[in-house]
């Protein structure tokens, strides 16, 4: 959002990975275009599959103190609270926490789960520390904490994690499988969601060229032909965009197994078609304030 | 509930405690000596974490792995002392700034070497299953590494009170031109103190890693927690050392518990308000 203004001066097509919700929501910016999803555009469908067919009643969330971890935190407790269950606790840890102590610690003794919206190495760190301490309670997740780039490393504490993402390498799609394979053979690693991001802002960009026969410098050619663009077969699976150029594609309710010896992301459910708004009428969704670290208030709150 | 949460809140902040002790003793004996805060010291910390990350994967015993993982950060400090701080002697600032540039080196190094992701460091496969006692859990590891600490730190008094080499320094850290003045070889003292500074915060390193993980930015998040002991213990000071990091332990710890919201100042403002009062720390002997 900081660039926002820039890029509207500048008429700069933007394809973006960032998940601020606002610059596809209450002000969207019309050079945008965001093949990867909000922050909580797959928390949406998580608070579901956990309520209906987790059958979780009691979780507690605990997310990295700033922006993305509001938001993502925000989508899962309001679409798990409207399917009937409870957010009991609320933490929030600074970014640069160096120890998750004295949090895991105050986590109840009866939750059914505990949703993480930690990002990159913290959400590493917690996992482990909360395994530390002996609490074997549900793991549930947004997109960041069992990236596939650490997944090996976190090994055994992470069996069973149930996360939502709109990528995980055991995608059955062609494209995927080539991606994975070759990036299995270059980097001797997994390729997660931040390398699968970028590839797919390729993919829409390469579609979108060919639409318009590579003539990019019509900016506004260029642009619609981005907005329009519905590639049936990036490695997520099929994907198009809203009028204000976020993604709309599968969300996949992951679950973190062992498989030949590795590690893997395996997918159990698939909701497809999902938008940044989930089952909201656009309108309303719109005229609520942007998540943040109080809205939705949580009501369910136990001391 | 109630008592247990204050339990298990005390034994992660002494915990904790312990683990500070470790990297901020090194340091408060460095600023002590040369007047100098040594702000690649948390980079030491994460070099030796990252040493001991190397050192497992060869399969090396868990706790010689520490040892040899911190002498090797104390060979780097030593490299440090004597070719690049030795050249500005004299010039405090010169070498304060010196070690913000080594820490940057380092940091970049460990980069280079093993790479932007978190590498976790495995502890010892006897102390992994969590201690339990009073209907919880605790870490057992967490406490062992506690143990290590009370044990360096008995050590490291030994050595203050009982030995030649203990007084020297003690006596340089009082006045260094009157050490000077009765024959004490200050400087060798300077590289003897960074040696051994270094090999602690090299061993907390490897210590700390199976809780805290390697991973680029440790140096960055732990070196501001060293600064904070040795200010509100007083630099110099090895009983401020110790008392600052069970201080340090328990603010973080309770203050996080007790006032979230405060989570990112609940440091710093006792820090501020120990600078403002008492600038030179509760048992201190130099004027920072």
């Amino acid at each position: 959002m900081a660039i926002d203004d820039y890029v509207r001066s500048s008429r700069t097509p933007i394809l973006s990975v960032a998940g601020a919700e606002d610059m596809t929501q209450r002000k969207p910016n019309p050079w945008f275009v965001r093949p990867s999803c909000t922050s909580a555009q797959p928390s949406h469908p998580l608070g579901e599959y956990a309520a209906k067919e987790l059958k979780c009643k009691r979780v507690a969330v605990i997310a990295d103190d700033f922006a993305f971890g509001h938001e993502n935190v925000a989508g899962f407790q309001r679409v798990f609270e409207d399917n009937g269950g409870k957010v009991v606790q609320k933490l929030w840890t600074p970014l640069n926490a160096p120890d998750y102590g004295t949090y895991i610690s105050q986590l109840k003794g009866d939750l059914d789960a505990v949703y993480t919206g930690h990002a990159g190495s913290n959400g590493f760190k917690f996992i482990r520390q909360l395994r530390e301490y002996g609490n074997k309670v549900q793991i549930l997740g947004g997109f960041t904490p069992v990236d596939e780039s650490l997944l090996q490393q976190m090994g055994d504490d992470a069996l069973g994690a149930i996360t939502g993402c709109w990528y995980s390498a055991e995608l059955d799609f062609p494209n995927n499988k080539r991606f994975v394979e070759a990036i299995r053979r270059d980097y001797k690693t997994d390729p997660g969601v931040y390398a699968a991001e970028t590839y797919v802002c390729g993919e829409v960009l390469d579609h979108a060229l060919k639409a318009i026969g590579g003539k990019a410098e019509d900016k506004n050619t260029f642009m619609k032909a981005l907005r329009e663009a519905n590639v049936p077969n990036t490695l997520r699976g099929p994907l198009r965009f809203d009028e204000f150029g976020n993604a709309i594609g599968n969300i996949y309710m992951r679950k973190v197994e062992k498989k030949d010896g590795r590690y893997v992301n395996a997918v159990v459910k698939t909701y497809p078609d999902v938008s940044q708004f989930w089952t909201y009428k656009q309108d309303e969704f719109l005229k609520n304030p942007v998540y943040s670290r109080d809205y939705p208030p949580a009501k369910n709150l136990e001391q | 509930m109630q008592w247990q949460f204050w339990i298990i809140q005390t034994l992660n902040s002494v915990a904790f405690g312990g683990l500070l002790f470790l990297l901020s003793s090194g340091f408060s004996l460095i600023f002590g000596l040369m007047r100098i805060p040594n702000l690649a010291h948390g980079a030491f910390f994460m070099l030796g974490a990252y040493f001991g990350f190397t050192l497992l994967q060869l399969k090396l015993q868990f706790w010689l792995a520490a040892l040899v993982g911190g002498l090797g950060v104390g060979l780097i400090g030593i490299v440090m002392e004597r070719f690049v701080l030795r050249r500005l002697a004299g010039n405090e600032q010169g070498q304060v700034l010196v070690t913000l540039g080594v820490s940057f080196i380092i940091a970049d190094i460990c980069l280079l070497v093993w790479s932007g992701d978190p590498m976790p460091l495995p502890a010892p496969q006897a102390l992994r299953p969590p201690l339990r006692f009073a209907g919880f859990a605790f870490p057992t590891y967490r406490l062992v590494v506690l143990a290590i600490a009370l044990a360096a730190a008995l050590a490291l008094y030994l050595l203050m009170e009982r030995t030649r080499l203990g007084a020297m320094i003690r006596a340089g850290v009082d006045d260094t031109e009157m050490a000077r003045g009765v024959g004490i070889p200050v400087s060798r003292l300077f590289t003897t103190v960074f040696l051994l500074g270094a090999t602690l915060a090299g061993v907390g390193g490897v210590l700390g890693g199976p809780i805290l993980n390697a991973y680029p930015g440790l140096d960055t998040d732990m070196l501001p927690l060293a600064l904070i002991v040795v200010i509100l213990g007083g630099a110099g000071s090895l009983l401020g050392a110790f008392v600052g990091s069970f201080i340090v332990g328990f603010i973080y710890n309770f203050g996080i518990a007790l006032v979230p919201d405060l989570a990112y100042f609940v440091l710093f403002l006792p820090m501020v308000l120990v600078l403002v009062f008492l600038p030179q720390g509760l048992f201190g002997r130099v004027q920072i």
